[in-house]
């Protein structure tokens, strides 16, 4: 699903990850799956940013997030972009997905 | 005005009890904010003060998430940590000191400018839900705005031991969070008898009285309130004379209280040796504590709505078999009645709304539009019937057809449970709740085609009387003992008897003495009343001969108004069980003065 994309906006790194992921549970990205996405992307260096339909927020800002209001089953794409990016797609991809289960 | 002189404000009794203490003034915070052009040299120390402003919450929210996560575990706790998120938001943080940087603005007119700006497409969002998170926000935002302007903020959850909470309104999701041993007794501006806060409070034994125009104009901070639960007052600086009344009031009652704990270990059986299965209303695991401490033999109606508000999203199937396991092995060997989500009605849906929200998208109706949260709420009950005694029921059904596609639905969970090796009770009673004239006046063909029947009374009465009980211009009108709601009343326990299965009832009416000695006439099996009526209740159960409650109960039903009901039911008891008289636990008129 993810791939390196070339991308020059980043001074240092040439690529970034990042990837399609429909998001799961049954209320989307609401307020406590939010916080619980902010907390898991807070706990990286790499920066995160997600999208949808076209629009880019920072993904360690529940506002921004919340701002995206990506109900159940909604397309968002998923940028990471720092030295632990790859770790870091695989756990917020998985909280997308799957928030639910984090309980 | 006096400062010291007596005042008594009259006010709707939502919950039972006296309490006396300081009043502690609950006010929504809302600062005056003003727009000051700061002095490049200026901006540093500015930016500075806005980030300690930050930390200090920050560590405010940290101890308040630990003490909620203490007192009511992980999942109350979870509506701070949501806060604590807002709080730290990296964007806000960033963009506020940025704009004092860049504007040369102070910090309190930065702080809520960005706010504005960054909540507005949440804010305009079409999401009612989204809509509700900034009540969050705006939580978040009046305590940093407060460390920054060094204003003291109120907070119900940073109360004194013993006060007496003053309020315009409480949302319940601050109800939820009241302390018992912290907050002794409410008085209330807004609210209705039926409002969440106030059944909130009633489940905490917390006294409590709405309504109160003006209260919070009329008190001041600290002032001693005593809080009349029974008669609704709300009684400011009372005199000594008041106060000695009033203790010796609550020490009778306390006497009388204590007489019937002795109560918790016998049976519920009436004179004529009929076994009654007294159990209780419960809606949170420390209730159901108390309700066994006090005897009851079962909980007869487990409300499973505040599951789903505490969280404002659907519970996971493992958080709700996690809860319904625990109370079905705290009450074992008796059984615990799950309620499926009865939301909707009163118990909004946050953000939703509509006109008649009673005879609207509500309860069963609600569920079979979202399959997925009735089913994930069915397999949660189902897996919880392998730890314990655990019986399902239905509420707000109207037709058949809904039982019978709830059936369907069931049979599908059990499939699902095997095929994924869970274990359930093959053997779990399931129910319907009586509390539509349709459901009652088809009781007949429901009992047909289930185990037991539960006349859920208050909505019973609603319903027939076409009575909004929270609208103040008709509440009065709304009568258990209107003779319309007897008549359904008896016929849903016949049905349930012809077809061989036990009915009881869950509501207000059980609670009554005299809906108790009408309703033991009328061969009830199962009575369910909230967990602080339970000595109560079995000692009038235990004063009571059934044969004789019948030709009472048959009696009462040919009364033509309920007043007439009333009247009679009250001679009876007094006639025929006089040993009862204490039990209609009435508070003497004490003169109050003035008033309507």
């Amino acid at each position: 699903m993810e791939s390196r994309v070339r991308d020059t906006r980043e001074s240092g790194a040439l690529t970034v990850l990042r990837g399609k992921v429909k998001v799961g549970g049954p209320v989307g990205l609401h307020a406590r799956p939010a916080a619980e996405l902010v907390r898991a992307a807070e706990k990286f260096r790499c920066k995160v940013r997600l999208a949808k339909d076209g629009i880019w927020v920072n993904g360690k800002s529940i506002l921004a997030i919340l701002s995206l209001a990506a109900e159940m089953g909604s397309e968002v794409i998923l940028e990471v972009d720092g030295p632990d990016e790859a770790q870091a797609f695989e756990i917020l991809r998985n909280k997308l997905e799957h928030h639910e289960s984090q309980g | 005005m006096n400062r010291k002189a007596e005042k008594i404000l009259r006010g709707i009794p939502v919950s039972a009890g006296f309490a006396r203490g300081p009043a502690f003034l609950y006010r929504a915070y809302l600062p005056e904010l003003s727009e000051r052009v700061l002095k490049p040299q200026e901006v540093a120390e500015e930016v500075k003060r806005f980030q300690a402003a930050v930390e200090a919450t920050e560590r405010d929210l940290r101890r308040l998430y630990l003490r909620v996560k203490r007192d009511m575990g992980r999942d109350f706790a979870e509506f701070i940590g949501v806060q604590l998120t807002f709080l730290t938001d990296e964007d806000v943080i960033s963009h506020t000191a940025q704009f004092i940087r860049e504007r040369l603005r102070n910090a309190e007119f930065a702080y809520a400018e960005t706010l504005k700006h960054l909540a507005g497409p949440v804010a305009r969002s079409a999401s009612p839900m989204l809509k509700e998170r900034m009540l969050d926000l705006g939580d978040v935002s009046s305590r940093v705005l407060s460390k920054l302007l060094g204003e003291e903020l109120p907070s119900v959850h940073e109360v004194a031991p013993g006060s007496v909470l003053v309020a315009h309104d409480l949302p319940p999701s601050d109800a939820a969070l009241l302390d018992p041993a912290k907050v002794i007794g409410i008085v209330l501006e807004a609210g209705g008898k039926t409002s969440h806060t106030a059944i909130m409070a009633k489940a905490k034994e917390i006294p409590a009285v709405v309504g109160a125009d003006a209260v919070t104009r009329e008190v001041h901070p600290g002032q001693t309130v005593l809080v009349d639960g029974y008669r609704g007052l709300a009684i400011l600086n009372p005199t000594q004379n008041r106060l000695q009344a009033y203790d010796s009031e609550t020490a009778r009652y306390l006497r009388h209280r204590e007489s019937l704990r002795v109560l918790a270990e016998e049976e519920a059986v009436t004179l004529d040796g009929k076994m009654i299965d007294l159990s209780a209303n419960v809606e949170f695991l420390i209730e159901a504590r108390t309700a066994r401490e006090n005897g009851a033999r079962g909980i007869g109606l487990f409300r499973t709505e505040y599951i789903y508000l505490a969280r404002r999203r659907p519970p996971t199937c493992e958080e709700q078999y996690r809860i319904y396991s625990e109370v079905a092995r705290l009450m074992k060997p008796y059984p615990v009645i799950i309620r499926t989500f009865d939301l909707g009605g009163d118990k909004v849906i946050p953000g939703y709304s509509e006109a008649n929200p009673f005879l609207g998208w509500r309860a069963i109706r609600m569920c079979f539009d979202n399959l997925e949260l009735f089913k994930n709420q069915l397999r949660a009950i189902l897996r919880a019937s392998a730890t314990g005694n655990v019986k399902v029921m239905l509420p707000m059904i109207a037709t058949v057809e809904e039982l019978r596609r709830a059936k369907l639905l069931l049979a599908e969970v059990k499939k699902e449970l095997a095929r994924d090796g869970h274990a359930y009770d093959e053997q779990f009673e399931l129910g319907v709740m009586v509390e539509t004239p349709a459901a009652a006046l088809l009781a007949d063909r429901l009992a047909a085609e289930v185990q037991f029947l539960s006349i859920g009374s208050n909505d019973l009465t609603q319903y027939t009387l076409a009575v909004d009980r929270g609208n103040e211009r008709v509440a009065r009108l709304f009568d258990h003992f209107h003779p319309a709601v007897l008549q359904l009343i008896r016929q849903t326990i016949e049905a349930a008897h012809r077809h061989g299965i036990w009915v009881g009832l869950c509501g207000e009416f059980g609670s009554d003495p005299l809906g108790m000695l009408l309703l033991l006439g009328l061969g009830i099996d199962e009575i369910s009343v909230i967990p602080g009526m339970i000595p109560e209740a079995k000692n009038i159960i235990r004063s009571i001969d059934t044969s004789e409650a019948a030709l009472v109960a048959k009696a009462a039903l040919e009364k033509s108004t309920g007043v007439e009901v009333q009247r009679f039911l009250r001679h009876e008891l007094h006639r025929r069980f006089p040993k009862l008289e204490k039990s209609l636990f009435e508070v003497k008129g004490q003169d109050v003065g003035g008033g309507k």
